[in-house]
C-alpha cells in the first residue's frame, strides 16, 4: 500500500483511551491539530486498516483495529516478560522457525524473541509435510526458547506450547479445544492449530517453537482432501472474522506464562495442565511406537511419566512418552 | 550366483569391514547388508585409541554369520543426546542425510532425533567420514545410544 505518511500515534492512543464518540473539535483542542489535518490523519488511519466512525452528531470513534501484523499494535498489546519481546515480522517468508534459526546460530538471539509472518511459503509440520499457510489467515510465528531442562524432559517443551494454544483457544475464543497426542490442537473432530518444536545438537538447551494456528480460513480456503481434518477459529465460532492481533495478545502471554514455569522445572504442573485438555483415558486406543502399533486400553496418559495401555491380551504395558508417535482413537 | 559365491561376498565384506554391498551382474543383482543387533555392545568401547578394545576386523569369523560389526579403532560414535524416535531423512521421500561413506563436517545434519514432536536436528560435529550406522530408521533410541561411528579426517 502505497502510505505517504505514517499514522498519527498520538491519536491513535488518544482514541483508544475513549469508552465514546469524541467531538472533532474536543480533539482538535487537546492535540492541537487543526480540523483539516485531523480529518487526514483519520483517513490516514482508515487506509491502514483502522476502522474509524467519523459520526455528524456524536464525532470520532475507533471502533477496531486493523487485522494486520502491524508491530506497534502487537508490542503495545504486549503483556509477556520473555516470548515475543523482539518482534520480527514479514510479510511472507520461508519458515518463521527458518528465520530464528538463523539468529540463533549468529550467536545473535535473545531468549523469547520472535518471528511472525502474514503467510509463509515453506511452513513445515512433522516428517517434513507442509503446513498450509495462507496469507492473512493464520497466525505463523516462532520463537526462541532457552531452557536449561534435562534431555529426559524435553517433551515438556511440546506440552508447554500446546498447553499455552490450547489455553488461548479457549479463554479467547470461547471454543472448547482438546490436545491430541504429543501437540495437535483441535476443535471437535478437526484440528486448528500444530506445534513444532526443533532442537539441533550442536545448540544444546536451545529451542525453536512454531506455532500455526487456523484462524480466518473459510472451509473454501482448505483443498478439499483437508476439509474434513482441518478447521479455523472462524469456522467454528460462526460469528464473521476473528483479529489475529487480538488473538495474539493472550497466546503470547500464555505461552510466556507457560515457558516461565518450563524455565522455573515444574514440569508436573505443566503435564498435568496438558492433561485436563488431553482425553483418552479410558478408551480404546492404538499407539505406534517403533513403527509397531499397538492396540488397547488407555490407562494413564502422563508426557512425563509414561503411557500406560492395557493390551487385547489383558496385559498392562508401559511406554515413555518420547518413544510413543502417535495415539489414535479406535472405536 | 550360487550360495558359495554370496558367501565369498560376505567373506569379502567382512575382510574391508563392509556394512553395505551390492553387486549387479547380467539379470541379477544382490545387495548384501549388516544389521547391526543392539547398541549396547558398542557403548563401553572407549572412544580415544584403545587398541586392545577393536578387535581386528579381518579377524572376523569367515562362518558367514554376520557378527556385530565393531566400529574401527579410533572411529569416533556420535551417540543419542536425548530418547526419541530415530529418524534417516527428513521425510519420507527425501533421501537421508548421511550414508556410509559419506564425508560429514561438524555442522553437517547426520539424523533426526523425534521425542514428542520435539525435532532435534544431530549434526556431526566432527570432521569425517561415516563409517558405519548403527539404528535403523523409525528405530527408538535411548539416551546415550551410539548412531554412528565415524572416522576422523
Amino acid at each position: 500500500m502505497a502510505q505517504t505518511r505514517s499514522i498519527n500515534f498520538g491519536l491513535l492512543r488518544f482514541l483508544k483511551r475513549q469508552e465514546r464518540p469524541v467531538l472533532p473539535s474536543e480533539i482538535e483542542d487537546k492535540l492541537d491539530i487543526d480540523h483539516g489535518d485531523l480529518i487526514e490523519e483519520l483517513e490516514i488511519m482508515a487506509d491502514a486498516g483502522y476502522e474509524v466512525e467519523l459520526h455528524p452528531y456524536l464525532g470520532v470513534r475507533l471502533l477496531d483495529i486493523p487485522d494486520r501484523l502491524l508491530e506497534h499494535e502487537i508490542s503495545e498489546s504486549l503483556n509477556t516478560k520473555v516470548v515475543g519481546r523482539k518482534l520480527h515480522i514479514f510479510a511472507s517468508c520461508a519458515s518463521t522457525s527458518d528465520e530464528i534459526w538463523a539468529l540463533v546460530e549468529k550467536g545473535a538471539c535473545k531468549d523469547g524473541e520472535l518471528a511472525l509472518a502474514d503467510a509463509q511459503t515453506k511452513g513445515r509440520g512433522r516428517m517434513g509435510r507442509a503446513w498450509e499457510s495462507a496469507g492473512g489467515k493464520g497466525v505463523y510465528l516462532s520463537f526462541f526458547a532457552n531452557l536449561k531442562i534435562p534431555e529426559d524432559k524435553v517433551q515438556v517443551v511440546t506440552c508447554a506450547a500446546s498447553l499455552a494454544v490450547a489455553n488461548t483457544i479457549e479463554q479467547f475464543a470461547h471454543l472448547p479445544a482438546t490436545i491430541k497426542w504429543p501437540n495437535d490442537v483441535y476443535v471437535g473432530k478437526r484440528k486448528v492449530a500444530g506445534i513444532l518444536v526443533e532442537a539441533r545438537s550442536d545448540h544444546p538447551g536451545k529451542y525453536v517453537v512454531g506455532i500455526g494456528v487456523n484462524v480466518n480460513q473459510t472451509e473454501g480456503d482448505f483443498p478439499e482432501e483437508l476439509r474434513d481434518i482441518a478447521t479455523s477459529l472462524r469456522i467454528e465460532r460462526r460469528t464473521g472474522p476473528v483479529n489475529r492481533v487480538r488473538l495474539l495478545r493472550p497466546l503470547l502471554f500464555y505461552l510466556d506464562n507457560v515457558f516461565a514455569q518450563v524455565r522455573k522445572k515444574k514440569f508436573e504442573r505443566v503435564a498435568n495442565a496438558w492433561k485436563e485438555y488431553a482425553g483418552g483415558v479410558g478408551k480404546k486406543v492404538k499407539l505406534t511406537h517403533s513403527g509397531k502399533e499397538i492396540a488397547g486400553t488407555l490407562l494413564e496418559l502422563n508426557p512425563v511419566e509414561g503411557i500406560r495401555l492395557r493390551d487385547e491380551r489383558g496385559k498392562e504395558q508401559t511406554f515413555r512418552p518420547e518413544h510413543v508417535l502417535t495415539i489414535q482413537e479406535i472405536s | 550366483m550360487n550360495a558359495k559365491e554370496i558367501k565369498e561376498l560376505i567373506d569379502l565384506m567382512n575382510a574391508n569391514d563392509l556394512l553395505e554391498l551390492e553387486v549387479v551382474e547380467e539379470g541379477t543383482k544382490i545387495r548384501l547388508k549388516k544389521m547391526y543387533d543392539g547398541g549396547t555392545k558398542i557403548m563401553p568401547m572407549p572412544m580415544p585409541a584403545a587398541p586392545a578394545a577393536a578387535p581386528a576386523a579381518g579377524a572376523a569369523p569367515a562362518s558367514g554369520t554376520p557378527a556385530a560389526p565393531a566400529t574401527k579403532a579410533g572411529a569416533h560414535v556420535i551417540k543419542s543426546p536425548m530418547v526419541g524416535t530415530f529418524y534417516r531423512s527428513a521425510s519420507p521421500d527425501s533421501a537421508p542425510y548421511v550414508d556410509v561413506g559419506d564425508p560429514v563436517k561438524p555442522e553437517s545434519v547426520v539424523c533426526i532425533l523425534e521425542a514428542m514432536k520435539v525435532f532435534n536436528e544431530i549434526r556431526a560435529e566432527m570432521e569425517g567420514r561415516i563409517v558405519q550406522i548403527l539404528v535403523e530408521n523409525g528405530e527408538a533410541v535411548e539416551y546415550g545410544q551410539p548412531l554412528f561411528a565415524v572416522e576422523p579426517a
